[in-house]
């Protein structure tokens, strides 16, 4: 429902550390999450925008209005804190209807608001019930609910399924996601959970150290992650540092620990590269007779449908993804190390740091 | 409406209500304004006339001092259509004193009644009162006014002796025959020490004339240093805080027979059996005669009072017969109107006129100058 | 600054103002006096009978203290470590005498340890003899035994909390590596009490050197502490001994002030009580469960009997040697000498204290959590100062800075409840304080982001959450407000008298059963008060000290 853009929003701290300067364009009705590491400024960023936090720098629009000074009552926000923060002296009606009943609602109203929210969030059969009654995963549902009560413009979730156990945690995933989008309700999601983040998000932002390092969808940001944080933070595949050693027709000889690899892109002789390839782009085999590069076996860890094969480089470790059962059954049988391996060239990022 | 639907729909459930504090707090806020109007309105002070006194005043006689101080002032209060107050303050005269100082400010209370002769001799005391002679001083004897204050600064009221008193029933002059001859070096040893009570003469007039009273015999009759005494007997005498203290005791435990008392108590004790009393009175003996403290209360006009006035003639109608008679049997002590009658109990009391007393020995300008390093001494003799 | 912050400001502001014209003005208006009447400071400590009471004064406290943590040790280990029934209850039962006012105790102690009292009693029958063998409540024997039982409590729930909140993990580690139990206990279990034990010891000393009932009852006037010299002092009006004694006072009092703040940062608000592990009592070898058998009962003669005594005194009449109802007929008797204006005049002038304690208390907890650097430090020395001055000296400077310009002297009333919620402050600031803390910051962001404004914010979600809280404060603030008898004696006229100053004056005129009645209905009022409080904070009271 509502346009997000933050301009330049800047928080100094009296240490001398900061948080932005923040640039993000949140589109309205979509989900987007703050994701990234602890202490990149995710919980922060959100609470600027929320308006808990003084002193605040740069602009925050809402639909072109600016919101700096405004205090977070008034902004016609929904959120969501990581502790759940339900009122303990209330029941889950009562905390439903809070936000109703500060803004002066008819009780009928109100009624049937909070049995819409509950019906569609499955927690009917508990508004009459005592928060020290509710159970984890209901809490989180509860707590949604009183936030969407009073049909505010903005939904602001922070780190809500931290404190649940995985399976509950997947289920609630999927209900914030179902109903955010019947909603249609702008919504910024924090977590650093990426598996979370590439859930449920329309677009994912990555945080690092108070900035924001990329914006996009889950698969842009994995198939092109910007620089090496976000490979490295997204687990986009294995990171090598490299010399390039000659550039001829659109390819890049890169030498790294003494063998050279082909890899498309364009680049400096004599220059210092960073590329990363992902697993399931690791060929490898025991075959003796092609030229690829050598490295030891260290591990082979099943996985669903597939096999994760760890190998050591020259001391670096390479992680490769193979579906091939008969290479994986030679190699535990024979009990050989010396493996051999190559990059699907068309695979490979090139990092700009 | 939503709840409404007769179909089998869900019945309107009964979902809490949010209660608002401010109802709760309204209603209690109402309650204690209204509970503390009503009491205010109940003990509201009424401009009156105001007397200060002690808690005892005309409250030993058998009708109580509810009744005799209405029967006693009355007629003031008709006479000049005022209501008196009569304030009894649970504190021996000293800390009347005390109270007045605090209040000089801004004095509540016109009159005083029972600061005695020795206490007036304290700056304290005359810097409260306003010296006021009255004419009715015409109906008393002039030596009153001589022995209490030259200086007007109170009117005579009352007097009495302050002596030990003993009950007869515990022991007398068979058991113990120095009580007919009783010196205060009997008084030291252990046995009559032990039974002993007296008031502390900071707080007490009783327990101040003790004091005087052997500094006196010590100083004067003696030539000795009175603070041995205190020594030899610090271990065994008890001190209480104030007269009714000092009485409570004396009267419930047995093992205390001697009390420092007033003069007139045989006479309560024969007006309380109906018959010979059982209390009799031990002064001092020295140089073949008896001796005791003589004690003259007075009443004094309040400096600054809201009612000087009033209080002058306060001051005059408290020499008036009315409220002289209700003395010797409700204030037991000897009414400054020597012409009135005396109760046939009074027979029994002790009147100045039998002993020699012992404030002349002392002068008052030698008390004034010396009366707080005496307290200091006594306080040291005292400390453990 | 708009109207809205103006307003936040005169509110926090007003507890401040009250207590600098009600408190410090006073003060200082005494101590002025003191500078131009009366006597001098270098006389004043020169005297010989000053210099007895100020040293008797600290003595009398170290010996108190000392033996208030000596028998308080041992029944902190055993509430901490051994399991037996009915534990709650006497843990319950052992916060008691901390709420009962001293007057109270002074009624107490004479039933159990006095003449014709119940130990007396049980002697005289032994021995056969008619007249009283035993008497305990008189003198400095007197002084010390009453107050160690007033402080037992205090050492022994202060000292087993801080126990029980020590890992027991800790120990069984030790144990392992070899540790035998008195290794244990020296290096493990003392250390991790040592700030408990301290704090309480300060706690203890502070209270027995600010005594005052007590002294009075048993002192003889010989033995006094620099209270009861201040009284003295007044009530000869010589305000220059009062003033330079309250000086004296002061000084030590507020720097055992600072102490016990310093000593309260140490001890870390621990985490959560570990599962405390407790052993039955038929573990123990034969000889240690008879040391522990009399300990309790030494425990139960020493603290519970003078409570539970007070029925007794209630009834019986030790001069007259037999049973009455007369102190309670008298105790509801209407009249200027009746007991009723005396017990409807304690619930008002205490309810009333109380009702503004809980008010003032609120800012001022709201200030000590201020975030400001100044302000918090401020506030908790303004709940500190009444625990500190003389109230013998607030009452005197009440008088004279207030009463009388007022002309208030003739119906003071006003003056003894503004003495009585000075007396109050503390204790109802500090527990609101608790409460405030334990509110979940993120409640207050949650409600302002629902819309809540500041007013809707404080009456729909911070008031509820401190509801309890403002209870329990209010509760303790009313068993002191109840129990006051010092100011109150000072100020009172007559008609003004309360329960508790009515006992002082009917145990001076040996009026036992009177007393023992009046007494007995204070028992029964911080009782009752005191388990609402334990019910609304659920067995948490120990933490509001």
């Amino acid at each position: 429902m509502v346009d997000v853009e933050l301009k330049g929003l800047l928080r100094e701290f009296d240490d001398g550390s900061k948080i932005g300067p923040i640039d993000l364009h949140v589109r309205d009705g979509e989900l987007l999450t703050l994701l990234g590491p602890s202490g990149s400024g995710k919980t922060t960023t959100l609470r600027m925008v929320a308006g808990f936090i003084e002193d605040v720098g740069g602009s925050l629009l809402f639909d072109g209005r600016n919101m700096i000074n405004v205090a977070p009552r008034e902004r016609n926000i929904g959120m969501v804190f990581q502790s759940v923060a339900l009122f303990p002296n209330m029941t889950v009606f009562g905390n439903i209807s809070f936000g109703p009943d500060m803004a002066g609602w008819l009780r009928e109203k109100t009624i049937e608001r909070v049995e819409e929210l509950a019906d569609l969030l499955g927690i009917r059969h508990l508004l009459l019930r005592k928060i020290s009654e509710v159970s984890g995963g209901e809490a989180q549902r509860v707590a949604l609910a009183r936030a969407l009560a009073t049909n505010p413009e903005l939904l602001l979730l922070d780190e809500p399924l931290s404190a649940l156990d995985l399976q509950l945690r997947e289920r609630l995933q999927t209900e914030i996601r179902r109903i955010q989008r019947k909603l249609k309700i702008t919504t910024i999601y924090v977590t650093h959970s990426q598996d979370e983040a590439f859930a449920i998000s329309d677009r994912v932002a990555i945080l690092d150290d108070g900035l924001v390092v990329q914006v996009g969808t889950p698969e842009e940001l994995y198939d092109s992650p910007a620089n090496e944080f976000v490979a490295r933070f997204l687990g986009s595949g294995n990171i090598f540092l490299g010399h390039i050693a000659g550039v001829s027709g659109g390819n890049i000889t890169v030498k790294v620990e003494d063998n050279l690899f082909e890899i498309p892109g364009i680049g400096e002789t004599d220059s210092e590269i960073t590329f990363s390839v992902k697993p399931e782009d690791v060929l490898i085999s025991d075959s003796t007779s092609n030229d690829w590069a050598t490295a030891n076996l260290v591990s082979i860890t099943p996985q669903v449908g597939s096999f994760k094969v760890t190998i050591d480089f020259n001391g670096v470790q390479i992680i490769a993804l193979t579906y091939d059962e008969d290479l994986v059954r030679r190699l535990r049988t024979n009990g050989e190390k010396a493996i051999r391996f190559s990059f699907k060239s068309d695979s490979i990022i090139i990092l700009r740091d | 409406m939503l709840a409404c639907t007769p179909l089998g729909g869900e019945k309107m459930t009964e979902y809490p209500v949010r209660r608002d504090p401010r109802t709760i707090i309204a209603v209690v806020s109402i309650c204690v304004i209204l509970v503390v109007a009503a009491y205010a309105a109940i003990t509201w002070w009424r401009p009156r006339f105001v007397v200060y006194t002690y808690s005892s005043f005309l409250d030993w006689g058998d009708e109580g001092a509810d009744v005799v101080l209405e029967r006693a002032f009355a007629p003031f209060e008709e006479k000049y259509g005022i209501d008196v107050e009569i304030i009894l303050l649970e504190v021996d005269a000293n800390g009347i004193i005390s109270k007045l100082v605090a209040e000089a400010a801004n004095p509540v209370a016109d009159v005083v009644i029972g600061i005695d002769n020795i206490l007036i001799l304290q700056e304290a005391a005359k810097s409260v009162l306003e010296p006021y002679t009255s004419p009715s001083l015409s109906l008393i004897n002039e030596t009153f006014v001589e022995l209490l204050d030259q200086d007007h600064y109170l009117t005579p009221f009352d007097f009495g002796l302050v002596t030990l008193i003993y009950s007869m029933n515990t022991i007398n002059t068979t058991t113990h025959p120095q009580l007919g001859n009783l010196t205060f070096a009997d008084l030291a040893e252990a046995e009559l020490a032990s039974a002993l009570v007296t008031e502390n003469p900071h707080f007490s007039s009783p327990g101040l004339s003790f004091l005087l009273s052997q500094i006196a015999v010590y100083e004067k009759l003696l030539s000795q240093d009175w603070t041995n005494w205190w020594e030899d007997v610090k271990d065994d005498i008890d001190v209480q805080e104030g007269w009714s203290e000092a009485w409570s005791v004396w009267s419930s435990d047995p093992n205390k027979h001697l009390l420092v008392s007033y003069g007139t108590d045989p006479a309560y004790s024969a007006n309380y059996l109906g018959t010979a009393p059982d209390t009799a009175v031990a002064p001092f003996y020295y140089n073949e005669q008896y001796w005791a403290w003589m004690q003259v209360e007075g009443v004094g006009l309040v400096k600054n009072g809201p009612n000087p006035e009033l209080g002058r003639a306060f001051i005059d109608y408290c020499l008036n017969a009315t409220v002289q008679t209700e003395i010797p049997l409700n204030q037991w002590m000897f009414p400054v109107r020597t012409d009135l009658t005396l109760p046939s109990a009074y027979q029994y009391a002790i009147h100045p006129d039998e002993v020699s007393v012992l404030n002349q020995l002392l002068s008052s300008t030698e008390i004034s100058e010396n009366l707080s390093d005496w307290l200091t001494l006594w306080d040291t003799t005292r400390t453990p | 600054m708009n109207t809205r912050e103006l307003l936040r400001y005169a509110i926090l502001a007003l507890p401040f103002l009250l207590l600098a014209v009600f408190l410090l003005y006073p003060v200082f208006i005494v101590t002025l006096q003191g500078f131009f009447t009366g006597t001098p400071f270098q006389e004043v400590i020169t005297t010989p009978t000053i210099q007895f009471t100020i040293l008797f004064t600290f003595n009398q406290a170290v010996l108190s203290t000392f033996m208030a943590v000596f028998i308080g040790l041992p029944g902190a280990f055993l509430i901490a470590r051994l399991r037996f029934r009915g534990k709650s209850l006497v843990k319950a039962m052992m916060i008691v005498p901390f709420v009962l006012p001293p007057i109270v105790v002074v009624v107490g102690f004479l039933q159990m340890f006095g003449p014709n009292g119940v130990i007396d009693s049980i002697l005289m029958w032994i021995q056969g003899s008619s007249t009283s063998v035993f008497n305990l409540a008189t003198g400095v024997p007197g002084i010390i035994l009453a107050h160690t039982f007033y402080n037992v409590p205090l050492v022994l729930l202060m000292v087993s909390a801080s126990l029980e909140r020590l890992n027991p993990e800790i120990e069984e580690s030790a144990e392992i590596l070899g540790a035998r139990p008195l290794q244990r206990l020296h290096r493990i279990a003392l250390p991790h009490i040592m700030p408990s034990i301290l704090a309480s010891a300060v706690l203890t000393f502070m209270f027995c050197f600010m005594s005052f009932p007590i002294i009075l009852a048993f002192g003889q006037g010989t033995y006094m502490t620099i209270e009861a010299q201040i009284w003295n002092a007044f009530r000869v009006f010589d305000y220059g001994q009062a003033s330079s004694l309250t000086f004296i006072q002061i000084i030590i009092t507020l720097s055992l002030a600072y102490v016990y703040i310093k000593l309260g940062r140490q001890e870390t608000n621990a985490g959560p009580t570990a599962s405390i592990k407790t052993t039955s009592f038929n573990r123990y070898g034969v000889i240690e469960r008879i040391l522990i058998l009399g300990y309790l009962v030494l425990i139960v003669i020493l603290v519970l009997g003078p409570i539970v005594t007070i029925a007794r005194a209630s009834v019986f009449d030790p001069i007259a040697q037999r049973y009455t109802l007369e102190g309670f007929v008298n105790l509801f008797s209407i009249g200027s000498q009746g007991g009723l204006r005396y017990f409807i005049n304690s619930l008002f002038y205490a309810g009333l204290a109380t009702i503004f304690a809980v008010i003032l208390g609120i800012p001022l907890a709201i200030a000590m959590r201020s975030r400001s650097k100044t302000i918090p430090t401020l506030a908790s020395a303004m709940i500190l100062l009444p625990l500190g001055i003389s109230s013998i000296t607030v009452a005197y400077g009440l008088v004279l800075a207030v009463a009388v310009p007022t002309g208030l002297v003739t119906n003071p009333w006003p003056i003894i409840v503004v003495a009585q919620t000075i007396i109050g402050l503390p204790f109802s600031a500090r527990a609101i304080e608790i409460a405030m803390s334990k509110i979940d910051p993120a409640l207050m962001e949650q409600a302002d982001s629902l819309g809540a404004s500041r007013i809707q914010r404080l009456l729909f979600v911070e008031l509820p959450l401190l509801a309890p809280g403002i209870l329990v404060g209010g509760v303790f603030a009313f068993a002191m407000a109840i129990g006051e008898m010092s100011a109150t004696l000072f100020i009172a006229l007559p008609q003004n008298y309360t329960l508790a100053v009515a006992i002082y004056d009917y145990l001076a005129v040996r009026a036992f059963v009177e007393a023992g009645a009046a007494a007995l209905i204070l028992v029964v009022v911080c009782v009752v008060a005191f388990l609402v409080m334990e019910r609304i904070s659920e067995g948490s009271t120990g933490g509001a000290l």
